[in-house]
């Protein structure tokens, strides 16, 4: 019995395994995705209303969701620690927290943080435009590998699985 | 660094001023938020919560040979608000005729506290200290009268008083006019021409004005083109003096 229990959990390991590495890739697809959205209402807003970074960002912060939410609530309450850390300093903290996001994603917002609140508006929009075709690029690369490989993860898995089990039953 | 009360200069300790954290200061005063204070930049200085004044040196950035903004800064100076709540109320009542309000014209020169004066005789008109109470309308163009933040005047001016910040005093003085139904128009510093026009619009309509002028004397209402219509539109002249380090304000009739 005790056999029987330890083969299914190494069987149930392996397919978990697979599967959450193809969920990996669904979700780093799904973080660009949310961040091209806060990004783009970002834009719309600083076109808008040019309002000061504090209101812009504490009004994004409600506005969006998931990795977007978390960049500007972060980049919300680095605007408390002016005094002692720069809004690049503080928004580059926050960028390099972010969950699931690859290292390219990072660097392309951590240049836009370098740009945003220390120029014009139009300045900053250009700036998030091109943060925003970086990011583009990024999430139709993992959009594709996640078709690609996301299967074949879950198959290896499930595979890997059933191997143990036939092996060790 | 230096630091200037009254008329004297202090040197303050310390190395020289670092043009990064000149940087710093401008991110700390516009709250890392330029664009929403480009406008302002443009013209040399910020206004901080609180009415103080920041203003700033660096190399300016042309574009269509208009100022864009200024980058390398090199100096800074930071004036401090202060508002001296009374400071109109022993005056108000000399600005009336039958105890309402007549327009005021306010002239010194710069730092003889033009604007804390205004600020005070727009309370007292305001709150009725003094004065009949009327409803005030400001056309605060850098937001140093009433230092809004977050819609709250942070320096005390009535609560009779319909605050707009930020918008050309010519402009604000017209929209206040249609919007806000005001029986005394108040602007800080008059300097173009627009201003004086949109002055002359608001008193045809016959709301009651208070406006400040730099200047040192009445003889400046004659001298300064600019200055040469305002007689017609004010009835009272205040001119503000130092005697020994005290603040003395001259009531004078216009027109």
């Amino acid at each position: 019995m005790k056999r029987l229990l330890g083969v299914c959990m190494l069987a149930g390991c392996a397919a978990w395994t697979g599967f959450r590495a193809a969920r990996d890739l669904r979700r780093r697809e799904r973080t660009l995705g949310e961040l091209d959205q806060g990004l783009e209402l970002l834009s719309r807003e600083l076109g808008l209303s040019a309002a000061p970074m504090d209101e812009l960002l504490g009004k994004l912060a409600q506005k969006t969701t998931g990795a977007a939410r978390s960049l500007f609530h972060g980049a919300w309450k680095a605007l408390e620690k002016l005094d002692v850390q720069s809004f690049s300093q503080g928004w580059g903290i926050v960028v390099q927290n972010l969950p699931d996001l690859e290292e390219d994603a990072k660097d392309a917002l951590v240049r836009l943080g370098q740009v945003l609140g220390s120029y014009g508006g139009e300045e900053q929009r250009q700036a998030i435009d091109a943060a925003r075709r970086e990011l583009g690029l990024l999430r139709e690369r993992a959009r594709s590998e996640w078709r690609r490989m996301g299967r074949v993860y879950q198959a290896l898995g499930l595979s890997g699985g059933a191997f143990f089990l036939i092996l060790l039953l | 660094m230096t630091a200037v009360v009254g008329q004297e200069e202090i040197p303050l300790s310390g190395p020289p001023v670092a043009s990064g954290e000149l940087e710093q200061l401008l991110e700390l005063a516009s709250r890392a938020s330029v664009h929403a204070v480009l406008p302002q930049l443009r013209r040399g200085y910020l206004t901080l919560a609180g009415g103080h004044r920041l203003g700033l040196c660096g190399t300016a950035a042309l574009e269509d040979g208009e100022v864009r903004t200024l980058r390398r800064l090199s100096s800074a100076s930071l004036r401090v608000a202060r508002q001296i709540s009374g400071a109109a109320r022993s005056t108000a009542p000399r600005l009336c005729r039958n105890g309402i309000l007549e327009s005021t014209l306010i002239l010194a020169p710069p730092g003889l506290g033009k604007t804390t004066f205004l600020r005070d005789l727009i309370r007292c008109v305001s709150e009725g200290e003094g004065v009949f109470p009327l409803r005030v309308g400001l056309a605060d163009e850098r937001g140093e009268v009433a230092a809004l933040a977050q819609g709250i005047p942070q320096l005390a001016v009535g609560r009779r008083t319909d605050v707009l910040e930020g918008c050309p005093k010519a402009q604000g003085l017209l929209m206040l006019l249609r919007s806000m139904n005001p029986q005394v128009l108040a602007m800080d510093e008059i300097t173009s021409p627009e201003d004086v026009e949109a002055l002359k619009t608001a008193a045809g309509c016959g709301t009651i004005l208070l406006a400040t002028a730099h200047g040192g004397g009445r003889d400046d209402l004659q001298r300064r083109a600019l200055y040469r219509d305002l007689p017609e539109l004010f009835q009272k002249l205040v001119l503000i003096h130092t005697t020994a380090g005290r603040r003395t304000y001259q009531v004078e009739e216009l027109s």
